[in-house]
């Protein structure tokens, strides 16, 4: 291990590492201490399948078992109760448990013919979305350019002496897959 | 991420100008990911559906708000998370909160798993469904304090890069990166605690 970069400095970065979130210069930092790090270079690893288990929920909720069905007509039903005004359930949450919510969702639709009540949270709603606008807009990742995924993790199968793991292969996937994936997953719809 | 944010943009422009059907496509767009989303903070599916339609409500009613340069679908997580979270507070049900969790308070040299040496966190075994391997993953995301719990979520399952995690929540991308770090740790954690058999046989 480097005098000057300890494993307590490199330990939090390797995950952002792995992400491909890594800065140049940080990335830079890292890659010499992994080299000569075992234990690092173990933690790199089960970064790797940390990735393992989240694969098959991703999958599992798209096409299997943990898939949730979108009810038939909901955004048919959305988009009328919005443009009649509704503005969401909000307050009933609070009074009522969870049986009698039911009954409850005819609330809005009383509400939305007082119009006082309509210009009412018309002035809440604005009030709410100024104090919720995302704060971050400005925020740069310039300097994360980063190496690509599957770059990072052959290098670290080359630092490993590449032993792949005994995962199961349905988790398996590589580096690429896995962006192209992403990419796929990118495009709304389905 | 790439949205198409074109054609979101264009719908997001229609609904504005009064036109329901584009509202409506918007909402066709999302609603999958949004119900899959959302389920991660209730199993409920009333509780679900409930949510995912406030988070529209809400988005319709802040859409002239909308930075045009900003990804729809991120602005959209930003509701929908809030929008669970208020939704857990009103039953009672309070997420714990890292300023309320003591070994969050902890200063950065006391993370807990920032020395490699702590245990190896094992991958899900050959003989394991998927459906089965993503149970046990959502058994343990669901014991993760939430805050640990969302940012897990939009790495891990909705595959959003660190500004957009940043964005969506609202914080910087060193916070992204350092509270990542420990949510992982706390996984790997609860993982091995939940499922030690896992632990068994997983050599490096």
């Amino acid at each position: 291990m480097t005098m000057e970069f300890t494993c307590k400095e490199a330990v939090p970065m390797i995950g952002a590492y792995l992400d491909g979130e890594l800065s140049p210069a940080r990335a830079a930092l890292l890659r010499p201490h992994l080299l000569e790090c075992p234990a690092c270079r173990n933690a790199a690893a089960d970064g790797r399948s940390l990735q393992r288990w989240f694969a098959p929920l991703r999958e599992s909720a798209e096409s299997g078992e943990l898939a949730v069905a979108v009810p038939s007509g909901f955004s048919a039903r959305v988009a009328r109760r919005a443009f009649a005004g509704d503005r969401g359930v909000r307050g009933e949450w609070a009074e009522r448990s969870a049986p009698a919510r039911e009954e409850g969702r005819i609330l809005p639709f009383v509400l939305r013919l007082t119009a006082v009540a309509a210009a009412a949270a018309l002035l809440l709603a604005l009030g709410v979305q100024l104090a919720s606008r995302p704060q971050s807009a400005n925020l740069s990742a310039d300097d994360r350019a980063a190496l690509p995924l599957l770059q990072i993790q052959t290098e670290l199968d080359r630092l490993n002496g590449v032993v792949p793991s005994p995962a199961a292969p349905a988790a398996e996937e590589s580096a690429e897959t896995r962006s192209q994936r992403g990419k796929k997953r990118a495009q709304p719809g389905r | 991420m790439e949205l198409a944010p074109k054609d979101d943009l264009r719908l997001v422009r229609e609904s504005l100008a009064g036109n329901q059907l584009s509202f409506q496509l918007l909402v066709e767009r999302y609603e999958g990911r949004m119900f899959a989303l959302v389920r991660h903070y209730t199993r409920n599916p009333v509780e679900i559906e409930d949510i995912v339609q406030d988070t529209f409500l809400k988005a319709f009613t802040r859409l002239p708000t909308f930075q045009e340069q900003s990804s729809f679908y991120t602005w959209l997580c930003r509701i929908a998370i809030n929008t669970a979270l208020d939704f857990q507070k009103r039953l009672g049900r309070n997420p714990v909160r890292a300023v309320e969790d003591p070994e969050l308070a902890l200063s950065p040299d006391g993370i807990a798993g920032s020395q490699p040496t702590s245990g190896r966190i094992p991958a899900p075994d050959a003989r394991l469904e998927r459906d089965e391997i993503a149970r046990i993953t959502q058994g343990v995301l669901e014991e993760l304090p939430e805050i640990f719990r969302t940012v897990l979520v939009l790495r891990e399952f909705e595959e959003l890069s660190y500004q957009d995690i940043a964005d969506v929540l609202g914080i910087s991308i060193g916070t992204v990166e350092s509270r990542l770090f420990r949510a992982r740790a706390r996984f790997k954690e609860r993982l091995v605690a939940l499922h030690p058999e896992f632990g068994e046989g997983w050599t490096s």
